[in-house]
């Protein structure tokens, strides 16, 4: 039992790295984007290439897969946030979702369906925790998720982007009339989300089965810890992720029945939400 | 007034709409909504002799054939790529050899998408556009709604695999390969003569019906042989981690983990080694070469049965320089090389089909076959009267040098 | 005037939608067998988006589990007549009865919570209902159930053509349905709590019930679609309503925009209708649909009701003048 729990800890990091992706998006745009697990899926696939296939050095190859992730993000702002931004909500999340169908199709004409080998950009023997072998691709994910926790708190709460980020949340038109360029910092957030996508899949891509759908799975689950987390809370968001896959570990190791994790999933999420209907941790701006 | 308008502008619409069906509609040709895409020839029905009864799909220099797959959607480039690497490299070579008995064939791609609904569709379009027979050569539910709808409507024709369910009620659809159950009961066969004393199995089966229906007749066929089923446990599409199930195996005792998924087996095998867990793993649907070429050595060593032979082979060797020979520089592959043996397949049934096939005699062509050989499929025989051509497998083993799997012996048959 | 005017455009929507249907009608049934059996299907699609429609464009709420609700449905009343050798058409209200229980079900699950939290509750739903009742043998039988054409009396209705008039006419009965409730009090009540909440409460309307009501209105039209898809295809498996079918209705329910029904059939047919009828791997054809939703939403924000207003008003005018 200790193994799941551990492994479910290491899957609930990935989880919550994806999700506070999310929850920067929803804090300056108030919405749930759909394409956030293409963006970082495509970012990844550039990585791959230029890695794997072509040769290029690593540090190269990530700052390309992450660059065009955020230029993707960026771009998701302009052609489909930006014109919808008086509009209803759920107007931009299905165009959100057009955005990632668009990705999809893409990633499948140019990279084909079929799962390819990835190899992790850290590898080694890994450490043996009670039984379980943890990779040290595992170990850096982990410690780049804590470093963004602290990276992305500070830039919210101390920087001056962040301010400009909590008042254009706030009140967009107040904002604007206190000179703040809310094109620039709508269009800043999302290119950060689209970056934070990419690295995330970089990450990611060595962990599970490297396919144009490798992040479909997992942003439902960490649409599931940004909603549980509160939308609005970074630490919320990844303290979700990591309860989410701990608790599947668990439901997994002990229901055999089909389906009954994700039912079980399912009604915990009801739960929770008819208990505390802004989520376990909304953050104040 | 304003009714006299109204009626008026009914009427108007009506007769456009008339007309339009008229002049661009019917049942003989149905070409609307472009999902036929003609590989060659006019596809049209005419006489195939002077004064004989005309046959569908036969003319005097043509034969007509629908080839039925999910050709559109995201899947659709993929199925599309093998499709003109495998069966048109087949059908230009044969034409280009003069076709057969003088006629040349014309493949009509029909998009079943998917979807039960589509494979209906796709089953209507094959019984109005102008085809001999129909060859469905992949899908789950899509294809047996297809299949099972044209044996509805009493039309001859191939589809690559069925359930027990399907096979038992049809008459005019014939399955090449073993029914899905019979593929999860051959594979305990081979597992229950390759097992050790004292071996213990553990099953892993995707969520899926499929994958479920295949898993559940191994368990059931395996238990009848006598062999230790520890455990059978469920996953689901798109899960992350197995080890939760791999731990549970693990505990269980499993020395053979029998696996009915497809690139989970990827995840499966990594997750198994991360507790050091190495068993024996064998399964159904994930002996596709992509998937050990992605795993990249973590599934060495699995076993299990393919439908078609591996691509270590002499015909695969000879395919390959046919492809080449055809300029074909998609996919080619395992997969390819399956829809190259489709083609084989068919050639056989319409050549023994005679000089002047009729509906009766492609019945009597397809029921005469008898341990047909292609070297890509199993023998295929469908003289003993029943429905299902082949009972047979190919064993194999991962892996070859370059991850795909190899060959490990002659084709086994059910006992 | 003004209510000329109004009485003009109702009149002449009217006549459109009877015309459409005239048109829908003889096509329909002049067709080939494969047309009529995907203009069937575009009918089935219709009728369950017009719930979505209602859900998302009058009451302002969401619902990403709309291909369960649709399924679910669709699985009882083929599994029933599987089992008990009786026409899905004769268990049809068993189908609105499910779809009415599973509206229910989502909208308590909904309906404590607010905006985007009720598209990951319901998606949650969905996604239950999914993983756990399409997996099931005593549901979906083997994950094929193939039923027998229906019968009426003697008759066996085993051709397309010859049950069209009964999805056309369940189609029909479904619109018009909804465009009365669209006029009466149930439909100012929930447009009401759409627009402006506080108001909708200030004058006692009851926003708990009526935005239950909302999802067990979608519900229903949703067990209607789904019951009379065993009627038509004659075959039922999971692939019929994958999760991702949530997304598309959701789709078609915001590039339809708020108004009349008018939007939501044309974004129904346009989409499903691309799906069925076009059958490509070309580049355009890959494209066109994430695009046609990208640009729709973006360029046309009010969605297609608003764009087909210049037209009605076209139409109305004409009408107007006589």
């Amino acid at each position: 039992m200790t193994i799941v729990l551990i492994n479910g800890f290491f899957l609930g990091v990935l989880y919550g790295l994806l999700a506070v992706g999310l929850v920067v998006v929803y804090r300056v745009s108030r919405v749930i984007t759909f394409a956030h697990g293409e963006i970082g899926m495509v970012g990844a696939f550039v990585f791959a290439a230029l890695w794997l296939d072509d040769g290029r050095p690593l540090a190269l190859a990530v700052a390309a897969g992450v660059g065009v992730s955020a230029l993707l993000g960026a771009a998701t702002e302009l052609v489909v946030v930006r014109p919808l931004r008086t509009k209803s909500r759920i107007s931009v999340m299905v165009a959100t979702f057009g955005v990632s169908n668009l990705l999809l199709v893409f990633a499948v004409r140019r990279w084909s369906l079929r799962p390819r080998f990835m190899k992790p950009i850290i590898t080694g023997g890994g450490v043996r925790v009670s039984g379980l072998t943890i990779r040290p691709i595992q170990f850096l994910t982990f410690g780049v998720s804590v470093f963004l926790l602290l990276a992305l708190g500070l830039l919210i709460a101390r920087s001056s982007f962040g301010l400009r980020l909590r008042a254009t949340a706030l009140d967009p038109i107040a904002a604007a009339e206190a000179g703040v360029n809310v094109n620039l910092v709508s269009l800043g957030s999302w290119a950060l989300a689209g970056a934070l996508a990419g690295l995330s899949a970089i990450l990611v891509s060595s962990q599970v089965v490297f396919s144009v759908f490798f992040m479909t799975g997992l942003m439902l689950r960490a649409l599931v810890a940004a909603l549980l987390g509160g939308l609005t809370s970074i630490t919320g968001a990844f303290g979700a992720g990591v309860a989410l896959g701990v608790t599947e570990g668990y439901l997994g190791y002990q229901f055999l029945a089909p389906g009954v994790v994700e039912l079980t999933l399912a009604l915990i999420v009801l739960v929770v939400l008819a208990l505390r209907p802004r989520g376990l941790l909304a953050a104040e701006y | 007034m304003k009714m006299n308008r109204l009626v008026r502008l009914v009427l108007i619409i009506s007769a456009f709409a008339l007309i339009a069906t008229a002049c661009g509609d019917d049942d003989s040709a149905d070409s609307d909504d472009g999902a036929s895409v003609d590989s060659g020839g006019d596809g049209s029905s005419e006489d195939g002799d002077d004064g004989a009864v005309p046959v569908e799909g036969i003319s005097e220099d043509s034969i007509t054939v629908s080839v039925v797959a999910g050709f559109s959607g995201l899947f659709g480039e993929v199925i599309q790529g093998i499709y003109v690497s495998g069966m048109e490299t087949w059908v230009e070579e044969l034409n280009a050899s003069g076709g057969i008995n003088g006629r040349q064939v014309n493949l009509l791609q029909v998009d079943h998408k998917e979807t039960p609904d589509g494979g209906v569709a796709a089953c209507q379009e094959v019984l109005s556009n102008g085809s001999f027979t129909a060859v469905l050569v992949q899908g789950t539910e899509a294809q047996a709604a297809a299949s099972d709808c044209l044996n509805s409507a009493g039309f001859t024709n191939l589809v690559w695999t069925a359930s027990d369910s399907f096979i038992d009620s049809w008459e005019h659809s014939y399955s090449v390969f073993p029914t899905e159950e019979g593929q999860g009961e051959l594979l305990a066969q081979f597992v229950a003569e390759n097992a050790a004393a004292g071996d213990s199995i553990g099953v892993i089966e995707l969520n899926v019906p499929v994958y479920t229906r295949i898993g559940d007749a191994f368990v059931a066929e395996a238990e009848a042989r006598g062999l230790d089923v520890v455990d059978v446990l469920t996953v689901e599409v798109g899960q992350a981690s197995f080890t939760p199930q791999v731990l549970r195996l693990q505990e269980a005792g499993a020395s053979t983990v029998a696996i009915f998924v497809t690139n989970e087996a990827i995840q499966i095998a990594s997750d198994a080694a991360a507790i050091d867990y190495s068993p024996a793993f064998t399964g159904a649907l994930f002996e596709f070469d992509f998937v050990t070429q992605a795993a990249a050595g973590l599934l060495e060593g699995a076993s299990g049965l393919r439908l078609n032979a591996t691509i270590d082979t002499s015909e695969y060797a000879d395919f390959q320089a046919l492809a080449q020979k055809h300029d074909r520089s998609g996919a080619l592959d395992g997969e390819a090389f399956l829809y190259y043996g489709y083609g084989l397949l068919l050639e056989e049934v319409l050549s023994q089909a005679g000089d002047s096939p009729t509906s009766d005699s492609l019945v009597a062509a397809i029921e005469s076959l008898d341990g047909f050989e292609t070297g890509v499929l199993p023998p295929i025989t469908w003289s003993g009267g029943g429905l299902v051509g082949s009972n047979a497998m190919f064993p194999t083993v991962c892996c070859s040098p370059d991850n795909t799997w190899s060959a490990s012996g002659p084709p086994i048959s059910g006992e | 005037m003004v209510g000329s005017i109004q009485i003009g455009r109702q009149h002449s929507s009217g006549f459109a939608a009877l015309a459409g249907v005239a048109v829908v009608a003889i096509v329909g049934m002049t067709s080939s067998e494969v047309t009529t059996f995907k203009i069937g299907l575009i009918l089935i699609f219709v009728t369950s988006a017009i719930g979505l429609h209602v859900l998302v464009n009058w009451a302002g709420e969401l619902s990403l589990a709309h291909a369960g609700m649709v399924g679910l449905p669709a699985f009882v009343v083929a599994k029933l007549s599987s089992d008990l050798d009786v026409s899905p058409l004769v268990l049809a209200p068993v189908g609105l009865a499910v779809g009415v229980a599973v509206g229910g079900v989502v909208a308590i699950a909904a309906l404590r919570v607010s905006g985007l939290y009720v598209a990951i509750v319901t998606l949650a739903a969905g996604i239950a209902i999914d993983r756990f009742f399409f997996t099931k043998n005593w549901l979906i039988g083997d994950g094929n159930l193939v039923l027998s054409p229906p019968r009426l009396g003697p008759w066996e209705l085993s051709t397309a053509r010859s049950l069209f008039p009964i999805v056309l006419g369940v189609a029909v009965i479904s619109a018009v349905s909804v465009r009365l409730m669209m006029q009466s009090r149930v439909g100012r009540a929930l447009s009401l709590i759409r627009t402006d909440p506080s108001v909708a409460a200030s004058v006692g309307v009851n926003m708990a019930v009526y935005r239950a009501g909302a999802y067990i209105i979608a519900g229903a039209l949703a067990g209607v679609a789904g019951a009379i898809t065993p009627l038509w295809v004659q075959r039922v498996s999971p692939a019929s309503f994958p999760l991702s079918l949530s997304f598309t209705y959701l789709s078609v329910a915001v590039v339809a925009g708020s108004g009349s029904l008018g939007g939501v059939v044309a974004a129904a047919v346009a989409l499903e209708g691309f799906r069925l009828f076009i059958s490509d791997t070309s580049f355009i054809a890959a494209y066109i649909g994430p695009v046609a939703v990208i640009v729709t939403l973006t360029r046309f924000p009010g969605g297609l009701n608003q764009q087909g207003r210049w037209i009605r008003g076209l139409v109305a005018g004409i009408f107007t003048k006589s």
